[in-house]
């Protein structure tokens, strides 16, 4: 059955900077476009349900000051693990959206929503994230808004602070380990890699750090990177006003190391010879491979298929000749059709949600690839350096 | 701080993997998994990569 819904927001003031818009129920809204009036256009032909949260709609000045935005969500998807519902029970109740203005208008195949959002409440939007709005929702190639970009917008702005900070601690919270193991790569105790760790938290993440830092531009791994070494700097001093009890502030981090612990393992060699440089890319890479493999997972997970994940994970990278498809079958009890489709396409939706990540750290999809270029040349260095 | 068992630090993270038959690397990840073929697949852009076809393809599955 295909259902199509109609989501339309007239916002009475400006726009926000932010390409999709996700609210606290997972809703995603894609905003393509902007019209200064509404104006229907002929909508794609329905997908299936599932599909992701496409947008709308007609050319226009983006910063108009009465501007309509008029997202049409095609087959709306919640993030997480919820089934898409109707559209109307997605809308947060007491949010700007669920009010007297709301229209509602029922028709065949479809029900239109109609909110009007005044100057005022607009800031009142309980956006969550406009870069997991990627998640599993858009074409291949529409890696709209990223969290580091995001970031970049927002960093001078005070109204959006609180969104940049969020962002910013959702990516500390993700690469921490990189940070982590160059600090310990330089040579510091454990405990003092933690004290220093936590330390440059507070840096990044309650100070000044966005404002202050070289934002024109580096991709966000170059800049932590080059913060860190400016940090450790003067880390001796840090260490010891730790130690005299001094005044010191802390970032909530156990939950980030209690998270899923990573795989990655590599050769005392290896390790050994690494400088922490490398190390740092190393780590970055682990992380993001390993980020990509879970959301693959829980997709999987999420359908009852975790043993077609736990079966196939390991043939995404093998050579398709190399691939006993009988075998495969036998141990998925399936067809062996089935098996090559599920192959294609695991690898296929792998290699998008790699590129998504990487896509989280960079301000411009344009640079996806030569950051994936630069961590698979870490990745090569370092084997060479273990020889 | 507790650690859970971490791996994260640097001494847990050595096992000595074997070379990848493939890049000669010895990275791993889950699985054993070889880190940098895995990278390297994300340099090749799909087509058409939407979730709903694994999604339809797993529902599928008998």
């Amino acid at each position: 059955m295909t259902r199509r819904r109609f989501f339309r927001v007239e916002l009475g003031g400006p726009l926000p900077d932010a390409r999709s818009l996700e609210f606290e129920t997972g809703l995603v809204v894609q905003i393509s476009d902007v019209s200064p009036e509404i104006n229907e256009t002929a909508l794609p032909a329905a997908e299936a349900p599932g599909t992701a949260a496409q947008s709308a709609l007609t050319a226009g000045p983006f910063a108009h000051e009465q501007a309509t935005i008029r997202a049409v969500a095609d087959a709306l998807q919640s993030r997480g693990s919820a089934p898409a519902g109707d559209l109307a029970d997605q809308i947060p109740r007491g949010s700007p959206c669920d009010n007297e203005q709301t229209e509602r208008v029922e028709g065949p195949g479809h029900r239109s929503d109609l909110a009007l959002l005044n100057k005022e409440n607009l800031t009142k939007i309980p956006v969550l994230s406009s870069a997991s709005a990627n998640e599993g929702t858009v074409r291949p190639g529409a890696f709209v808004t990223t969290r580091w970009s995001l970031i970049l917008s927002g960093g001078g702005s005070k109204s959006k602070e609180q969104e940049t900070r969020a962002a910013l601690a959702e990516l500390c919270r993700i690469y921490w380990r990189p940070i982590f193991a160059f600090i310990c790569r330089r040579g510091y105790s454990t405990q003092d890699a933690e004290d220093l760790t936590q330390d440059f938290f507070v840096v990044i993440l309650e100070g000044d750090w966005l404002q202050n830092a070289d934002r024109s531009r580096g991709r966000f791994r170059s800049l932590l990177l080059k913060s860190l070494k400016n940090f450790l700097n003067d880390a001796a001093d840090k260490i010891h006003a730790r130690k005299r009890g001094g005044d010191v502030s802390f970032i909530s981090w156990d939950s980030w190391i209690a998270e899923a612990p990573s795989e990655l393992s590599m050769s005392t060699q290896s390790l050994n010879s690494l400088p922490p440089e490398r190390l740092f890319d190393v780590r970055w890479a682990a992380t993001v491979v390993e980020r990509a493999l879970r959301r693959l997972r829980e997709e999987c997970e999420r359908k009852g298929r975790w043993r077609v994940f736990d079966v196939l994970s390991a043939y995404l990278t093998v050579e398709r000749e190399d691939v006993s498809c009988a075998n495969l079958a036998t141990k998925l009890r399936v067809p062996q059709s089935t098996v090559k489709k599920l192959l294609y396409h695991m690898r296929q939706r792998y290699r998008w949600l790699l590129r998504d990540e990487v896509a989280q750290t960079v301000e411009n999809p344009a640079d996806i690839e030569d950051e994936l270029r630069h961590l698979c040349g870490a990745l090569a260095a370092s084997s060479e350096q273990a020889r | 701080m507790i650690f859970y068992g971490l791996t994260d630090l640097l001494p847990a993270i050595t096992h000595e993997p074997h070379e990848c038959l493939r890049c000669d690397t010895a990275l791993r990840v889950n699985n054993g998994l070889c880190l940098l073929c895995l990278l390297q697949a994300g340099l090749t852009e799909d087509e058409d990569s939407r979730t709903e076809s694994l999604d339809t393809l797993l529902s599928e599955i008998e």
